[in-house]
């Protein structure tokens, strides 16, 4: 396989495991990209916090671009590592009743259910 | 008769058995041995009252000659794991003082087994981290120190852990592992720590990080211990759809020392090019000790090896990024008010979450985003395939695989907290085993120039805990690592 000859010795020091400096130059993320992110990821990010973050983002993604240089054409992407049937079983209700339990630990509520602000005027 | 708190499971077991102690006395050596300890932090919550309460009930169980396989023995508990009606947090803030309804099946498991809680143990934050400083109630100290006695990590994410088995404040914990968090901290602590196959625990009540990774497993003081703790943790559970329904062995009897014939396969990946000069001689020390046992060595190649840790950063992540998306603010644990909805999400997750989780999350959210989820996610599920095959084509050759666990011996508390990528290099030797769903153990071997402890791994086949846990038992009985941390941290 060209990514790689057998034999090949594992790199752990930063330069040879090719990681890329954690303030480094190099963005792939810039602010409005961590911006965005921020925003689909529902974390309250300020404006002052967003260089840092774009800059670390880019490292860690600089980081893991090597797989790019491996060709996975027709590789089955693996989504579980241990090969199992999804067990089935009688479509019944077998749990529940319990709506004390299920909200012991609410922030709010409001009788038997959750609470939250207002979301339809 | 030595002290209480010097004993491991399997003697201390024996000694209840015998009736040379109750279950009580046990258990109350231990409570007054947490508490002496503050200043390791290993504990986030001691149970003290649940724990004799516990105790008793199992001393009447032996009266009555009803002794089950983990009687009155006394645990630690990661905080993880969900326990009825004890508070859980995954040590972050946005779990606030949740106290679960539920028992997670593995700790339930230990519990019906007549185990007694000693309370709960720290960990990172959701476990993201390798060295245990992530954590909402600060960092853990690692009881072992070198000569300058700077405070050293005791390995993350299981460090209360590790940390607490080293320094016997409890006589084994339970502890998870996505990407090494079980086995990197037990190398750090001179500690036993054994990552199950995936599948072999259930998942069930385990906070969760990556769901296709976490596996729960235990860190002990010997491998007999984790052999008797995998055979009460380990069931088949039909509330997690992953866990395989497989009868758990009695994976103790598994432990007859013959390992004679059987093939050791030493990967030449794993040749690190800066290597600790002591690390490779401990390895090849490893590969002496099991040859002297009978055992045949074999070289083989596990060629995307390197390739682990990039495609790991991603699909942990992605997982995380899921499977965190729970904490709103609504059902449980912390709510910070906005101006509307969307606002209060983004205000609780931004108070509620710790810097490496917040990087995790959009690292994951971004990965799976439109536009980038073929080149960064499923390139990495393919990667994932490639390595998995690496295995299993090694295993056409050998019966498991001898490492390191880690690049290097507990490094100084703050040392590598500045720098993400720095810290994930930890989980070089472990990740892969996560990736490929394989089991793995660290095993104590011996000691580097500074006099702290260093660890041997082993990775075995699919299902493969007996021969693991075999040849495990024969390297500790060759390592002869008795060396204990000198306690410098009790309270008088």
């Amino acid at each position: 396989m060209a990514c790689c000859t057998t034999g090949a010795a594992l790199l752990v020091s930063r330069e040879t495991f090719r990681i890329p400096p954690i303030k480094g130059p190099k963005m792939s993320v810039d602010e409005k990209m961590a911006r965005r992110i921020a925003t689909l990821a529902r974390i309250g990010v300020s404006d002052a916090q967003l260089p840092a973050l774009a800059k670390e983002l880019s490292a860690i993604l600089g980081f893991v671009e090597q797989l790019s240089e491996l060709d996975t054409t027709g590789v089955k992407p693996l989504t579980s590592a241990v090969e199992t049937t999804m067990m089935g079983r009688e479509d019944v209700i077998n749990d529940g009743g319990y709506p004390a339990d299920v909200l012991a630990n609410a922030p709010e509520r409001d009788d038997d259910y959750f609470a939250v602000p207002k979301v339809v005027e | 008769m030595s002290k209480l708190t010097d004993l491991n499971l399997a003697e201390a077991r024996d000694g209840l058995r015998d009736k040379q102690f109750s279950a009580r006395e046990l258990t109350q050596a231990h409570i007054d041995r947490v508490a002496a300890a503050e200043k390791l932090n290993a504990y986030v919550l001691q149970t003290p009252e649940k724990a004799l309460e516990m105790a008793d009930a199992s001393d009447a169980k032996i009266a009555q000659g009803e002794a089950r396989p983990l009687e009155g023995i006394p645990l630690g508990i990661k905080d993880l794991f969900c326990t009825k009606g004890v508070r859980t947090t995954a040590c972050s803030h946005i779990l606030a003082e949740f106290t679960p309804p539920y028992e997670s099946t593995v700790t339930g498991n230990l519990w019906a087994d007549g185990a007694v809680m000693l309370g709960k143990l720290n960990n990172d934050e959701f476990a993201m981290g390798s060295s245990n400083e992530t954590s909402r109630f600060g960092a853990v100290i690692n009881p072992w120190r070198g000569a300058d006695q700077k405070h050293l990590v005791p390995g993350g994410s299981s460090g209360g852990s590790s940390s607490a088995v080293a320094a016997r404040l409890g006589i084994a914990a339970t502890a998870t592992d996505t990407g090494g968090s079980i086995r990197q901290p037990a190398a750090f602590t001179g500690t036993v720590g054994l990552k199950p196959t995936y599948g072999r625990c259930s998942r069930w009540g385990v906070v969760a990080f990556a769901s296709s990774l976490d596996q729960a497993g235990p860190i002990t003081q010997t491998v007999r211990d984790a052999a008797i703790m995998l055979s009460s943790m380990a069931s088949y559970d039909a509330k997690d759809s992953t866990s395989v329904n497989l009868t758990v062995p009695d994976y103790e009897a598994a432990l007859t020392g013959d390992i004679k014939g059987l093939r050791v396969g030493i990967p030449a990946e794993y040749r690190v090019d800066n290597m600790p000069s002591e690390i490779e001689a401990l390895w090849q020390q490893g590969i002496d000790w099991l040859t002297e046992a009978g055992a045949e060595i074999v070289d083989i190649s596990l060629p995307h090896t390197k390739y682990a840790l990039p495609a790991y950063y991603i699909i942990a992540p992605a997982e995380a990024s899921s499977n965190l998306a729970r904490y709103d603010g609504v059902r449980y644990g912390m709510r910070v008010a906005g101006k509307d909805i969307d606002d209060m999400y983004a205000s609780t997750r931004a108070a509620g979450f710790g810097d490496e989780v917040i990087r995790r999350i959009m690292i994951g959210t971004y990965a799976l985003s439109a536009g980038y989820y073929d080149a960064y996610y499923v390139k990495a599920l393919q990667v994932r395939r490639l390595i998995a095959e690496d295995f299993t084509k090694a295993y056409e050759k050998c019966d498991v695989v001898l490492t390191p666990t880690t690049p290097s011996s507990a490094f100084a508390i703050g040392e590598k907290s500045d720098d993400p990528l720095e810290m994930y290099l930890n989980d070089v030797f472990t990740v892969t085993g996560n990736l490929a769903g394989l089991p793995g153990i660290s095993v104590p071997a011996g000691v580097d120039a500074k006099g702290l402890p260093l660890g041997l791994q082993l990775i075995g086949k699919t299902f493969g805990e007996e021969d693991l846990l075999r040849v495990a038992g024969v390297l500790e009985t060759a390592a002869q690592f008795t060396a204990r941390a000198d306690d410098w941290w009790s309270a008088e």
